[in-house]
């Protein structure tokens, strides 16, 4: 279980570049949840994926990762509890290395890595079980480098790289906005099948209406570092894209709501 | 496919030459629809040079008919070669073929009674004009609390039309927490409940069944309006701002105080709406900014463009040698509010419904709302505002075409 209380950041704090960028974000996943952040762009909801990993330290407020408080670990000490996906499909792997190399340094995360990286009979065979699993072909090509392989393949092995110590918690920023149509609906459609099959807590920011609507069980929608929107349960069951496209119609005409529309409209009600 | 079009009379005649089939089929539907929206009410097909007319050519067709029928209009094919007149009466649409030579041009068909106002105004004075009488249920001012003891239950029959802010329930206490924007025409109510996500309800007059709301606010006219004003954009006006319609009205019904209902294709609205209800307030409750967004919330834009509203007002027209408005006691203690023209006040609620075309010519204002409110549901209900704001104001609604109705307020328009 994941709880977000009352996170707030600010950027360049008292600058002509200051960003609010989180006010008081609050929420909690539930073990085992799926759950979509949405939001337009400088809504927050990368931001939030980042705190939660440790890129930076919040101002305010607290993260606590099944019981631990972890608001102040620094990010290495996190990525034992976390896996995490980026948009770039050339993140989280190293292209010079083999498939099966790649993998066995994700099986060590959060471990003391020694020269020892060979990869033995056992684990060979358990790395072509879990990659045959993805069905793209790749598990007669364990020795090949991964820079070798299309950015769909790329993003398919960093996704079980990712899930494959079961993390406490799985963070996909935008992991298919950067794929063809074709390979970004595999890996969506892998996302969901390892996040069921392994049962994990999992936190996806995603642009696409399509994917929040279909993929997770909750959406959670973010604008100027504030949650606007939480569909869960029943709601998140009946929500359709244009509910979204409505819904963010409505949030972005608060911020139409200036002062000097308020005296005028103070006017026009009697 | 090639579509040429002249204008004879009353009728557009649109020559199709080349093949009405898939290809074409979309683009002519599109078009043809375009020219009713547009007015073109009486369209005649010159098939001569069609040479092909596919399933899919048969389906456009169809569209362009039942959209006339619909509005009263009429559609037929002439001179069609033997190939597609054989195609349309197999199919059963033979009906639709005319052997009569083309119109040629005619002396301008005029409705009885009818009297050109301007190019794109048409008037029609109603059989009857005996005034209208004015409601008024005024239990709140904003942002103060309801006075209860003034706030009433007003049915709302047919034979009157309305605005106000009320709620549906068995008891005002039941009904004061829903208290949001109303619109009443001939016995259909749209009532905006005050919650932002929240999608206007209709209650429909039906049998004995006579729609009622608990009132805070709400000036209802009974009676039958006794003018029609047609109204269409033209070159030299793109569209019609409300006050420019209100100061049509006042021009022909040569009065002062109006009540008028104003039904037509949005150019722009301009609005608010309540998202709490005001029976919320209580003395203590400060609404100011920003605190008032979490009462109100604005279009912030000039919205709803190409779909339907159906404006429900009441207006006043300050005799120019009464000073300044501000300075008036209109001004000061009415509930009706500054317009795009300085000498007109009034107040407005919009409700947004689906585009539907109206028939051209002389329509009822209960035939037009039985066929807007019998449809889809309405999308919104507005306040409407005039978004004076130097700079940034977004200005006043304003409609393409349509219609308004609307008589003398003759009774009760001096509490206003």
């Amino acid at each position: 279980m994941l709880e977000v209380k009352n996170l707030s950041k600010t950027f360049s704090p008292g600058t002509v570049n200051e960003v609010r960028a989180l006010q008081g974000v609050d929420f909690t996943l539930a073990e085992g949840g799926f759950s979509a952040i949405i939001g337009t762009n400088g809504s927050g909801k990368s931001t939030v994926l980042n705190a939660i990993a440790g890129t930076f330290q919040p101002d305010e407020g607290r993260i606590i990762l099944d019981g631990i408080d972890i608001t102040r670990w620094p990010e290495f000490k996190r990525a034992a509890l976390i896996g995490r996906v980026f948009q770039n499909p050339f993140a989280g792997t190293a292209a010079e290395m083999s498939i099966a190399e790649n993998i066995v340094m994700a099986m060590k995360r959060g471990r003391r890595r020694g020269l020892g990286w060979a990869v033995d009979r056992n684990t060979r065979e358990e790395i072509g079980a879990r990659v045959r699993a993805l069905k793209m072909g790749l598990e007669d090509r364990l020795d090949n480098p991964i820079g070798t392989l299309s950015g769909g393949q790329r993003q398919a092995l960093t996704l079980l790289m990712a899930t494959w110590l079961r993390p406490r918690i799985l963070l996909l920023d935008e992991h298919t906005a950067a794929l063809d149509p074709k390979s970004a609906a595999k890996v969506a459609e892998l996302t969901s099948e390892i996040i069921a099959r392994d049962k994990l807590t999992a936190l996806m920011v995603t642009h696409s209406m399509q994917q929040a609507v279909a993929m997770p069980e909750r959406i959670i929608m973010m604008h100027r570092g504030k949650i606007v929107e939480d569909y869960h349960g029943e709601m998140k069951r009946r929500v359709r894209i244009p509910d979204l496209v409505e819904t963010f119609n409505r949030v972005t005409k608060r911020d139409l709501f200036s002062e000097s529309a308020a005296v005028m409209l103070m006017g026009q009600y009697r | 496919m090639e579509l040429q079009e002249r204008k004879v009379d009353r009728h557009l005649i649109i020559t199709a030459s080349g093949r009405l089939d898939a290809s074409w089929s979309e683009f002519f539907q599109e078009h043809l629809l375009q020219r009713i929206r547009a007015g073109e009410h009486h369209i005649i097909l010159d098939a001569a040079a069609l040479s092909f007319l596919s399933s899919m050519g048969i389906r456009a067709l169809m569209a362009v008919y039942k959209e006339l029928r619909a509005i009263g209009g009429t559609f037929l094919i002439a001179k069609s070669t033997s190939m597609v007149s054989e195609t349309l009466r197999k199919s059963g649409l033979g009906q639709w073929l005319s052997d009569a030579p083309l119109p040629e041009v005619d002396p301008a068909r005029k409705h009885p009674g009818v009297a050109p106002v301007a190019p794109s105004l048409e008037h029609f004075p109603g059989d009857v004009d005996s005034g209208l009488r004015l409601e008024i249920v005024d239990a709140w001012r904003p942002w103060q609390p309801v006075d209860r003891q003034r706030s009433r239950e007003l049915s709302f029959p047919r034979d009157g039309f309305g605005l106000g802010i009320g709620g549906a329930g068995a008891s005002y206490e039941a009904a004061r927490n829903y208290l949001g924007e109303f619109v009443a025409v001939h016995g259909h109510v749209a009532v905006q409940p005050p919650d932002e996500r929240g999608r206007p309800d209709c209650l429909l007059s039906e049998g004995e069944f006579v729609p009622s709301l608990h009132c805070a606010q709400a000036l209802f006219c009974r009676g039958a309006p006794g003018h029609l004003l047609r109204f269409r954009a033209a070159d030299d006006h793109p569209c019609y701002t409300v006050s420019a319609l209100l100061e049509e009205m006042f021009t022909i019904a040569a009065t002062t105080t109006i009540g008028f209902i104003a039904a037509g294709e949005i150019e722009g609205l301009v609005g608010a709406a309540l998202i709490a209800s005001p029976g919320r307030l209580h003395e203590q409750t400060e609404v100011g900014y920003p605190q008032i967004k979490e009462w109100l919330i604005f279009s912030g834009e000039r919205v709803f463009a190409r779909e339907q509203a159906v404006i429900v007002g009441v207006a006043r027209k300050i005799p120019e040698h009464s000073g300044s408005e501000e300075n008036s006691p209109v001004a000061s203690s009415s509930s009706l509010m500054a317009t795009g023209r300085r000498s007109i006040r009034s107040h407005m609620h919009a409700a947004v419904l689906p585009f539907q075309m109206l028939p051209n010519g002389p329509i009822a204002s209960m035939a037009m709302a039985a066929r807007l409110f019998g449809g889809a549901s309405p999308r919104a209900v507005l306040h409407l505002v005039n978004d004076d704001r130097p700079g940034d104001g977004l200005g006043e609604s304003a409609l393409f075409q349509g219609a308004c109705w609307f008589g003398a307020i003759v009774e009760g328009g001096d509490l206003l």
